[in-house]
């Protein structure tokens, strides 16, 4: 299980956003930090194949991200989303369980259970434009979960969810990192501080630092305070 | 053994296996499932791709279009001028076709549709093709219909209402290849109106114009110049169209 991005970039007019980035990700929860504007969310979507490079290649398992078979063990939760009016919280997942392929009764069986898992159960047949931005981001999470992905991405995933919700949402990207490839973004660096088995640190489309981050080696946030003070 | 002892040692067998499913691998053996599964999913065939996306069609797409029929029958009895009336209906049939298609970027489910294993693209040629063949049903019932009353042939009727809705769909997807079509997402409605009220209010007040121009060359047995006109416009216009679609499938792809 590998997910490799290769001397990657991408060019808005004269902005370059990601910067001949490098790297390989594995099994395992990769906190993505950097401030607004670091160029995290564009390699998202490069990752999840939204975004096509302006240079430079990524690849799972060997298979380019622009494929068909990628995008059916890809999870992903974008930095914003909307929803059809129409939709119930319920309405949502199945819809998505559709397309990404999963027949009928297996759809509305894994639907009722993430709908459980992130405590939308007694919701999920009210209308989605309802819904808080809590809710509705643990609806995203719960639709990024729903092919059960070998390649979780997550944008800005704990935006708006309480104290107590984020707890329980790292525990369970922690337990989903055990068996694969977690690619989480953020600016807060205690969202990532405990579950993440390793750090990407980006800042002005560039890779700033890269590796594993053990308790031993202090601080994380004290860590990235420094070097993106300088 | 008794029969009893044999039925004791069975339901210990029963409820007592010697090898338990080990709790642990319980998700890793529903994720090789569930991913088989996908696989096998993503070769599913456009038929079921298809019969997915008619589901998450608005009512209202379909009941617009059975109106636009109901209305061309209304219209059409009794009344020999009634092609460029109906034709006057087409683009706003093809606005709700549209909008259907558009609804993605409207409501702000692209991007995630682009990420599922059928990405945006696939759903969006699935929802044309779909509303697509039902508006040419509805196109071709409608010249059917109006054959009795109109002295034109189905290929000149289908002509008349083609042009009108193949020329909103194609300024709709230009308009919305732009900075201005793609703030304002009902701006296809007013192309559709415009083109509507072009149909309608200009050339049929100039009926004795073009109605009269149709009226003398199908009386003079030179009804083919008119249908191979018609045609050929048709065949600009379809052109048009395919090459804005081209166009507009590589900006999906590259959109940001």
């Amino acid at each position: 299980m590998e997910l490799r991005i290769d001397r990657v970039s991408k060019q808005y007019k004269n902005k370059i956003a990601v910067d001949r980035l490098s790297a390989t990700l594995h099994a395992g929860v990769t906190g993505l930090l950097g401030a607004n504007g670091a160029g995290k969310t564009t390699l998202m979507r490069m990752i999840c194949g939204v975004l096509t490079p302006t240079s430079g290649e990524i690849t799972y398992n060997g298979v380019p991200v622009s494929e068909e078979r990628y995008r059916s063990v890809l999870g992903y939760l974008p930095q914003e989303f909307g929803c059809y009016p129409e939709f119930s919280g319920r309405d949502f997942l199945l819809y998505f369980a559709a397309l990404k392929g999963m027949p009928r009764n297996e759809a509305e069986i894994r639907s009722e259970e993430l709908l459980e898992t992130v405590g939308l159960a007694d919701v999920s047949k009210k209308r989605v434009r309802t819904y808080s931005g809590g809710m509705k981001q643990r609806l995203g999470i719960a639709q990024a979960l729903l092919n059960r992905p070998q390649v979780l991405i997550l944008d800005e995933p704990t935006a708006g969810l309480d104290p107590m919700e984020r707890v329980r949402f790292r525990e369970l990207i922690g337990e989903i990192g055990k068996s694969s490839i977690v690619l989480l973004s953020t600016h807060i660096v205690s969202d990532v501080e405990h579950i993440a088995d390793h750090i990407l640190m980006m800042k002005n489309g560039q890779l700033l630092w890269q590796g594993e981050w053990k308790e031993s080696d202090g601080s994380l946030e004290e860590f990235y305070l420094r070097e993106f003070r300088e | 053994m008794t029969t009893e002892a044999k039925n004791r040692e069975l339901l210990l067998l029963f409820f007592e296996p010697d090898e338990k499913p080990d709790p642990a691998k319980k998700e890793a053996f529903l994720k090789n499932v569930m991913t088989g599964q996908i696989t096998r999913a993503t070769k599913m065939t456009l038929h079921r791709m298809l019969l997915i996306q008619v589901k998450y069609i608005r009512k209202t797409a379909w009941l617009a279009a059975l109106m636009i029929l109901l209305i061309a029958a209304l219209i059409t009895k009794g009344n020999p001028d009634s092609v460029l009336q109906i034709a006057a209906l087409t683009p706003l049939l093809a606005f709700v076709t549209e909008i259907e298609t558009r609804r993605s970027y409207a409501y702000g489910m692209a991007e995630l549709e682009m990420t599922t294993a059928f990405s945006l693209r696939s759903i969006r040629y699935a929802r044309f093709m779909i509303l697509g063949l039902f508006d040419m049903a509805v196109l071709a019932g409608i010249s059917l219909l109006i054959r009795k009353y109109v002295a034109m042939s189905v290929l000149l009727t289908l002509a008349h209402l083609l042009l009108p809705f193949l020329l909103t769909m194609t300024g709709a997807l230009l308009l919305e290849r732009t900075a201005f079509g793609r703030s304002h997402p009902y701006g296809s409605g007013v192309l559709a109106l415009l083109i509507s009220a072009g149909t309608g209010f200009l050339l049929l007040p100039a009926g004795p114009l073009a109605m009269s121009l149709n009226k003398t060359l199908i009386m003079q047995g030179y009804a083919w110049i008119l249908e191979i006109a018609a045609v050929l416009m048709l065949i600009t216009v379809i052109a048009l169209f395919c090459t804005n679609v081209k166009q507009e499938t590589e900006m999906t792809t590259l959109w940001s």
